[in-house]
């Protein structure tokens, strides 16, 4: 005779909690969070890069980075805005205790927005909550149109996505209006902006974005 | 893929759930997994076969219950079934719709040897 032990738990409960917990610390403190997501290459570091550059004299930013095992993107942004390394050692995306940990080594507890540089995927990261209050999407114009269909999950939970290297547009086949399309049959409330990291274009747009996000929790 | 990093999650889970259960060797886990979860089942079993026997031992088995995207219009009240991530009222066109089943990842029982017994 087999006893049965009924049990009814999420599998993910305890990370759930740690990421609501850590959300609710941000929110009290003023701290806007923020995991860009995407494909391997789609331009997350530069575009933070350039919001450094942008933003980074009138408020106070700082980026857990996420990278399989190297720490070329870290290095990258290390001139413009105080980072923080999380080696997930080839895992293919960031939890909670990682993010937590690296924002303790951060030690600044008066930052206005906190970016995560999720590891390139888009896949694994859409199923994990990382204390964030918003996931933003990032779709570079070489990757096609297509994309936000072909990873529903990650457009349904994202808030915003951001259309990146708007400056090849000429050059490849890529539909802005159908890929918002696509995007908001999945997510209706889905933000779009379009930017490019080479020609500065929408970068503005893209700053204002976040200090009228930034505003909301800090109201 | 973090299928395995999910199978590991669950055995450290099902060790602890029978140590406080009395101990007895684990015979069968199950599972629910949401169409709409993020783990694919197929991956969720080949990493189930490759790390339980060391963990768990050979007599567990893994039993998954598939469970389909549903969502409720919250213009009409229309219960849906997605399908193909439109998510979309079929009978309002409404796209106001909260998922209501199919994002579930949990672990519905575990069935355990009582202890004394052999198999
Ligand atoms: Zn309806």
């Amino acid at each position: 005779m087999n006893q049965t032990i009924t049990v009814n738990r999420d599998l993910k409960a305890d990370l759930k909690e740690q990421a609501n917990r850590f959300r609710q610390r941000m929110s009290d403190q003023g701290t806007l969070v923020v995991n860009l997501v995407s494909s391997p290459g789609a331009g997350k570091t530069s575009l933070l890069q350039r919001t450094a550059t942008k933003i980074g004299d009138e408020y106070r930013l700082a980026v857990l980075v996420g990278d399989l095992a190297t720490d070329r993107d870290a290095e990258r942004l290390k001139p413009y805005v105080p980072v923080q390394q999380l080696t997930t050692g080839g895992a293919c995306h960031l939890e909670i205790p990682l993010v937590e940990s690296g924002y303790e080594r951060l030690n600044q507890s008066d930052l206005d927005i906190l970016f995560i540089e999720n590891v390139g995927n888009l896949v694994c990261p859409a199923s994990h909550d990382l204390g964030e209050h918003l996931r933003v999407t990032l779709l570079s114009v070489t990757e096609g149109d297509d994309k936000p269909g072909k990873y529903p999950k990650m457009f349904r939970t994202s808030q915003a996505m951001v259309i990146t290297k708007s400056d090849l547009l000429p050059y490849v086949p890529f539909d802005v209006s159908s890929a918002v399309e696509d995007a908001r049959r999945i997510q209706p409330e889905l933000d779009f902006l379009t930017t490019s990291s080479q020609t500065l274009a929408g970068v503005d747009e893209w700053c204002e974005f976040l200090v009228r996000q930034l505003r909301k929790i800090q109201k | 893929m973090h299928e395995y990093s999910v199978v590991r999650s669950l055995l450290r889970q099902v060790q602890e759930i029978a140590r406080s259960n009395g101990g007895g060797a684990i015979e069968m886990i199950r599972l629910a997994v949401g169409e709409f979860s993020g783990v694919e089942c197929t991956l969720v079993e080949l990493a189930f076969r490759d790390l339980a026997p060391e963990k768990i031992g050979r007599q567990a088995k893994l039993e998954i219950q598939k469970i389909p995207l549903e969502a409720k219009c919250e213009n009409c009240q229309q219960k849906i079934i997605i399908t193909n991530y439109q998510f979309c009222c079929p009978r309002c066109n409404s796209q106001q719709v909260r998922i209501t089943a199919g994002d579930e990842l949990t672990i519905i029982d575990i069935e355990l040897r009582e202890v004394g017994v052999n198999a």
